[in-house]
């Protein structure tokens, strides 16, 4: 009985309640069936006793607690393993949306469950280091939920973003071919956040750009807060005093093409009746703010603006696409 | 006169076995309710290696009654003696816990306070926030980061007058290292941005 006694607590210490409850159940169950049948015997006369039957389920006691401690281990090493596994692809799919998802316009509801994930993240990482391997096990698969749910929604807005890609690159290519014959264009990229100037077929600057609230999408109505994307041409050059916003270059949108569409949506019913084109985006300064900020138009830091602004003239082209790169080029 | 002799020493042994042959089940009851009552302060939980080696102990011992019992001379003064321990031991246990919570508590409390401190401090730096590429921080994605974080210390003073102490240590610690790792993040970022504030923001690409 001593040995059942020994054998019950080293399979507790080998966390068998916790990793092989059923088989130490069963171990107690018959440790107890022989504590009672060992306490019946003794109220007998010394004559009658037989104790051959509390001897059985002791000994039965030390195997099932041997099986339980074994089947533990087993248990909390696969766990443990599978925890490990879980917490290591956790980690790469924060650096992921971290890398590719985390600047785009996504919904308060996207980022709140990319933030839940990564504080169960930490929690479960803080968890697992403490040996509380089924907590680690339980954060890390709430983290996971959530992470999946923000990475979805991110990568559903991306591959959105990208059906018009086709037309990107046409709109890239006319760019780069009125360079080559003698115009200096501006090519904006939305998503690299850039306004290039091209020289002579060639990038010759680059500079960082801010664009609307809503940029993923391409301007449909005023409001929308969104940065058009399609072939525009600079119409008027505003020195500083005439605009709000340092200096600013007044594009020609609604283009034809931005007409059109928004014809057909209105007449479809996609628009409401008294829905607007919209109209005044710029180019401007008071741009570096690290953020997507303006109503639709494009705004650079006002030293940029300088440089801009002289290489610029009424009738300069002003392509604005929504990537240069496609979509498996940005997420490599 | 042999006889008496005989008969009063049969009577000795008799009352000393008697008086040394009943299980202690006061003792026995004493030892069982102190366990109990460490199981309800959360010894198990608290202090649980402990609690478990307490509860071995008191298996041991009712092996060694239930082996005293199947003696023809019994004794149960060693036992006694081993309940009384235990007792004492489980008593122990019952003031250790309380003293563990109360650590646990402070510990928490002090986290809630630092962490309220760094989540400040970074709201003030999220005004400061680089303005520009050059920062590349998503304000955006640190200010949801830092609401997740002010939700969860909110949630830590309910876990504390709850009970459920280790889950609000592990929510701050979690919470705290995160706004911390902000904290860092905007520092960097900003320290980056000021050294760089006057060089001219435009570049040309690299040749390849």
């Amino acid at each position: 009985m001593k040995h059942a006694v020994q054998a019950l607590a080293e399979a507790k210490q080998a966390e068998a309640p916790a990793f092989a409850a059923a088989e130490y159940a069963r171990a107690r169950a018959t440790f107890a069936g022989a504590m009672q049948e060992w306490e019946f015997q003794n109220q007998r006369h010394f004559i009658y006793r037989n104790y051959r039957s509390a001897r059985a389920q002791a000994r039965k006691t030390v195997l099932l607690c041997h099986e339980a401690g074994l089947k533990a281990q087993q248990t909390k090493d696969s766990l443990t393993r599978s925890v490990q596994t879980r917490l290591t692809m956790l980690q790469s799919g924060i650096r992921y949306f971290e890398h590719y998802y985390k600047n785009l316009p996504l919904s308060h509801a996207t980022f709140d469950a990319y933030s839940r994930a990564k504080l169960q993240y930490r929690e479960a990482g803080d968890s697992f280091l403490r040996g509380k391997i089924r907590e680690a096990s339980k954060l890390s698969a709430e983290a996971g939920n959530l992470m999946d749910q923000a990475s979805a929604k991110a990568r559903l807005l991306l591959e959105s973003y990208f059906r018009d890609y086709p037309l990107w690159q046409k709109n890239a290519r006319l760019a780069r071919k009125l360079s080559a014959q003698g115009q200096t264009v501006l090519l904006i990229d939305k998503l690299a956040a850039t306004c290039s100037v091209l020289r002579g077929g060639k990038i010759a600057e680059i500079f960082p750009a801010e664009f609307g609230r809503h940029w993923t999408g391409d301007k449909i109505r005023k409001g929308d807060k969104a940065t058009p994307e399609g072939v525009y041409r600079i119409i008027k050059k505003r020195h500083p005093g005439s605009t709000r916003y340092y200096k600013s270059l007044l594009l020609d949108y609604p283009n034809a093409e931005d007409q059109a569409r928004f014809a057909a949506l209105k007449r479809s019913g996609l628009l409401p009746r008294n829905a607007s084109i919209g109209g005044g985006i710029e180019i401007h300064g008071e741009g570096g703010k690290g953020v997507s900020w303006t109503d639709g138009c494009i705004a650079l830091a006002n030293a940029d603006m300088d440089r801009i602004f002289r290489y610029c003239n009424v009738a300069t082209p002003v392509i604005i696409i929504g990537s240069a790169r496609s979509l498996n080029e940005y997420l490599k | 006169m042999k006889k008496v002799f005989f008969a009063m020493a049969v009577l000795v042994m008799a009352v000393m076995m008697g008086g040394c042959a009943k299980v202690p089940q006061a003792e026995l009851d004493a030892a069982n309710a102190a366990i109990t009552k460490a199981k309800t302060a959360e010894a198990n939980v608290y202090l649980a290696s402990s609690f478990n080696a307490i509860q071995d102990s008191l298996n041991a011992i009712n092996a060694e009654i239930e082996a005293n019992k199947g003696k023809l001379f019994k004794s149960f003064s060693d036992v006694k003696m081993k309940l009384s321990t235990l007792t004492g031991e489980a008593n122990n246990l019952v003031a250790e816990t309380e003293a563990r919570k109360d650590t646990i508590r402070e510990q928490v409390t002090t986290a809630l306070t630092q962490l309220q401190s760094v989540s400040a401090e970074n709201a003030e730096l999220v005004k400061k926030a680089p303005r520009g590429k050059e920062g590349k921080a998503a304000l955006e994605s640190i200010e949801s980061e830092m609401a997740t974080i002010n939700a969860a210390a909110g949630e830590i003073p309910e876990l504390l007058k709850n009970g459920n102490l280790l889950e609000a240590q592990t929510k701050v610690q979690a919470a705290h290292a995160q706004a911390e790792s902000i904290n860092q993040e905007l520092k960097t970022v900003i320290e980056k941005y000021n050294a760089k504030q006057h060089r001219p923001v435009s570049h040309r690409p690299k040749h390849k």
